[in-house]
């Protein structure tokens, strides 16, 4: 489905946010007057962020709606709606939903380093070496290497997610959990891999 | 994920944006479901590098439009995105 499209669909389905669909209006019209030409796809971008920016962005082709995805951390803490006073959640344990059955990890909103502002990030270690974050949104974790020394970078950073979670292997492999390798002298830069201990299963 | 949403989310992983802003930024780049587009953005964010804080820029200005109500500052946003656009077009 077209992005001019998504916009209309955003405009008619909350026709009483006034507000909202006078700036996807707006919006749109930007990408009418770019059609066709070559920056086009950077239009579409940035109108796309006009609907995340104001919560309308599920409507992606051929996609029925099934109502707002339930993250861990809305499970203990259901104050997630717009205008809602958002609280960390508070008790020790968070369940995270796999395909694999739920899964029970230490609520590392005590241990974290920070939430982002729009409480859809934590991060929960970051140094020079590493860092690891978990995306309320698709409920994933992803450890970035910054180190050149990837393998020890790598063994430390599994290491305390690992710690901060309380899980086992067993159970952190049934995470959704990717590295990224962020180094340019190193051969691997870019390169996205899985848990290290994932071949030992 | 295909090769181009990689190749943006090394892009963004490479630039300056702090872990927040590049979760936002992602956050609206995984809304794109046209192939050609998501190679296109790859290509800008890896010869423009600048993009992709304008981009990022852009998404966190209209969320504080948005979020306060604020039309004039919606039309000042996209009134500075047509003028970008007008300027990498040329």
């Amino acid at each position: 489905m077209m992005v001019m499209e998504r916009l209309d669909l955003g405009i008619q389905r909350n026709e009483h946010e006034v507000f909202l669909d006078n700036g996807l209006a707006r919006e749109r019209s930007v990408l009418d007057r770019f059609k066709g030409k070559k920056t086009k796809a950077i239009a579409a971008v940035l109108a796309l962020s006009s609907l995340v920016a104001c919560g309308r962005q599920d409507h992606k082709s051929g996609e029925v709606e099934h109502g707002p995805k339930v993250t861990a951390a809305e499970q203990v803490n259901p104050h997630r709606e717009q205008g809602a006073e958002w609280a960390a959640p508070r008790g020790d344990y968070l369940e995270i939903k796999t395909a694999s059955g739920d899964v029970r990890v230490k609520n590392f909103y005590k241990t974290d380093k920070y939430v982002t502002q729009d409480h859809e990030t934590v991060v929960l270690a970051e140094n020079e070496n590493y860092s690891i974050s978990y995306y309320a949104g698709d409920e994933g974790f992803i450890i970035t290497l910054f180190s050149a020394d990837t393998a020890a970078a790598r063994t430390a950073a599994e290491s305390e997610l690992l710690d901060q979670l309380g899980v086992s292997r067993d159970d952190a492999l049934k995470l959704n959990v990717n590295e990224r390798i962020l180094n340019k002298n190193s051969p691997d830069d870019g390169k996205l891999m899985g848990l290290s201990f994932h071949g030992d299963k | 994920m295909n090769d181009a949403f990689k190749r943006i989310e090394v892009a963004v992983e490479r630039s300056g944006l702090s872990i927040a802003d590049k979760a936002g930024l992602m956050k609206v780049i995984g809304q794109i479901d046209d192939p050609s587009a998501a190679a296109a953005i790859a290509e800008l964010f890896e010869s423009r590098p600048d993009w992709i804080v304008r981009v990022s820029d852009n998404y966190k200005a209209k969320q504080a439009a948005f979020a306060a109500n604020d039309l004039s500052l919606m039309e000042s946003i996209i009134a500075q995105e047509e003028a970008e656009l007008e300027k990498l077009e040329q």
